[in-house]
């Protein structure tokens, strides 16, 4: 774990008044699985965005896999944004099309075996169906790339506990077997526990603390543990 | 994949994408259905029943073909706007492709689907001849006559599409960016344009009594000056997307 697969340097975004990014000097090593972590508003989406070069910094450095974040780089990254929905026209079959069209390094015959695992019809019709299968759909289109990192933001939204174990195996089985990085930001601690190799938490646009999970386990406790102790009087307050 | 297999894809998209949206809103799909279906049966029996009656120029008719450019410029401002409302606008603009395609693209599409909308006019063509041969006007000399004017009409509108369908996507553009006060200022501007040839009659087009068009050269060089616009906006509306966007 010696490359680094994210660097920030003193990175600021402000929207309005509010400090979205806040001077977040930031290294993500390569490998495994990272959490970012942090209560609402505490810049895990505006980091991702930034990364995907949907939003552009106001100051400051960031390096993806080596290179500045752009449309090029995101051909090495699979990405599935914050609140997002699928195009509500389209059947899983379609949705599997635009990703063979338009996706480099997607594995459609891989698409296919965890539409399969994740119990989705091919005809079945975006428009019809419930949030958690429609976000069960368009996490198959990002785990079935074959790419170095993997950007989650919020996978687990509104997903069931049995299609939740699912996915994790198949994180498991894309960050082992592919050697994917993979980024992931969740509420969902407590499933996901024993999930993260590595764990950023963030508070205000700044990093409050990170480093390899078993490390931080060791000294403060489950991670759990530590976004209660971290954030406790924010979330209260939210 | 070349940029031009990218592009292709990217249009077939938006196509594709546009068509099943309006083929999945099932509701709206009948609404529009229970409106055009009865007002073409309408407009059938009025023909029908004044048809002997009607006294005025048919060439007025194809002042309808002004509306194509409008709908240039709707469908490309909804193909950008729609991306936000629908939630999908994350997995576009991260799609692995300059941002100057994923803009080409929906102009393109902007351009298709506007043609694909454009068969009213045939309608207007049909109902026409149906007028003429129930007021006993028809003849293959005044046939003749009312298509090539209503064909000179549509072409016209027609070399507007592009650099309307320009103007809706940097319209769309500017509502993801902090800039999305100028939006007024850009309608302002479009009717101050549009005034031009009221301003100036005959400098662009001259329409005679019996309503036939005639093209002027200053015409072909005001749609040279739209297009090389078109470019701009295109340019513009890419730099709002890689640069100002509120996202």
């Amino acid at each position: 774990m010696t490359n680094m697969a994210v660097t920030c340097t003193d990175v600021s975004k402000r929207y309005g008044n509010r400090m979205a990014l806040n001077g977040l000097t930031l290294e993500i090593p390569s490998g495994g699985i990272v959490g970012i972590l942090g209560p609402n508003g505490s810049g895990k989406s505006t980091l991702f965005r930034t990364l995907m070069g949907i939003t552009r910094p106001d100051s400051g450095n960031i390096s993806v896999l080596g290179s500045v974040p752009g449309w090029e780089t995101n051909a090495k990254i699979a990405y599935l944004p914050d609140r997002a929905r699928w195009y509500a026209d389209h059947t899983v079959r379609k949705a599997l099309d635009w990703g063979s069209s338009l996706l480099p390094n997607f594995d459609r015959s891989r698409a296919l075996a965890l539409a399969h695992e994740m119990n989705l019809d091919l005809g079945q019709s975006v428009n019809g169906m419930s949030r958690g299968t429609e976000a069960r759909l368009m996490l198959i289109l990002c785990l079935a790339r074959q790419v170095p990192l993997m950007i989650l933001d919020e996978p687990f939204f509104g997903i069931d506990l049995i299609s939740r174990e699912k996915i994790i195996d198949a994180l498991v089985a894309s960050a082992t077997e592919q050697e994917t990085t993979v980024l992931l930001s969740t509420h969902e601690i407590s499933d996901t526990e024993s999930l993260f190799d590595y764990a950023v938490f963030l508070r205000a646009g700044r990093v409050e603390r990170q480093g390899n999970a078993d490390s931080l386990r060791s000294q403060y406790g489950s991670m759990r543990d530590i976004m209660r102790n971290l954030f406790q009087e924010e979330v209260t307050s939210q | 994949m070349t940029g031009y297999q990218e592009l292709g894809a990217l249009v077939h998209h938006e196509l594709s994408y546009y068509r099943r949206e309006r083929d999945s809103e099932q509701h709206l799909g009948r609404r529009r259905w229970s409106l055009s279906v009865p007002g073409l049966i309408i407009w059938f029996a009025v023909i029908t029943w004044q048809g002997p009656n009607i006294r005025f120029n048919l060439n007025y008719s194809w002042y309808a073909t002004l509306a194509l450019p409008l709908i240039a410029m709707g469908v490309a401002t909804g193909h950008i706007v729609n991306e936000r409302k629908n939630g999908t606008v994350g997995w576009w603009l991260s799609l692995p492709m300059p941002r100057y395609l994923l803009v080409l693209s929906k102009w393109v599409a902007s351009i298709l689907l506007t043609a694909q909308r454009s068969f009213y006019v045939a309608g207007i063509a049909l109902l026409g001849i149906y007028a003429m041969m129930l007021n006993g006007t028809v003849s293959p000399t005044i046939v003749c006559h009312f298509l090539l004017n209503g064909l000179t009409w549509t072409l016209i509108m027609y070399c507007l599409v592009p650099p309307l369908a320009a103007l809706g996507l940097f319209m769309g553009t500017l509502t993801y960016s902090r800039w999305k006060d100028l939006i007024p200022g850009v309608w302002l501007m479009l009717v101050a344009t549009g005034w031009l040839p009221v301003a100036h009659p005959g400098l662009y087009l001259t329409v005679n009594q019996a309503l036939t068009v005639t093209i002027k050269p200053a015409f072909a060089l005001a749609v040279f000056a739209t297009w090389l616009l078109s470019g701009f906006l295109l340019w513009l509306a890419t730099r709002i997307l890689t640069r100002v966007t509120g996202l």
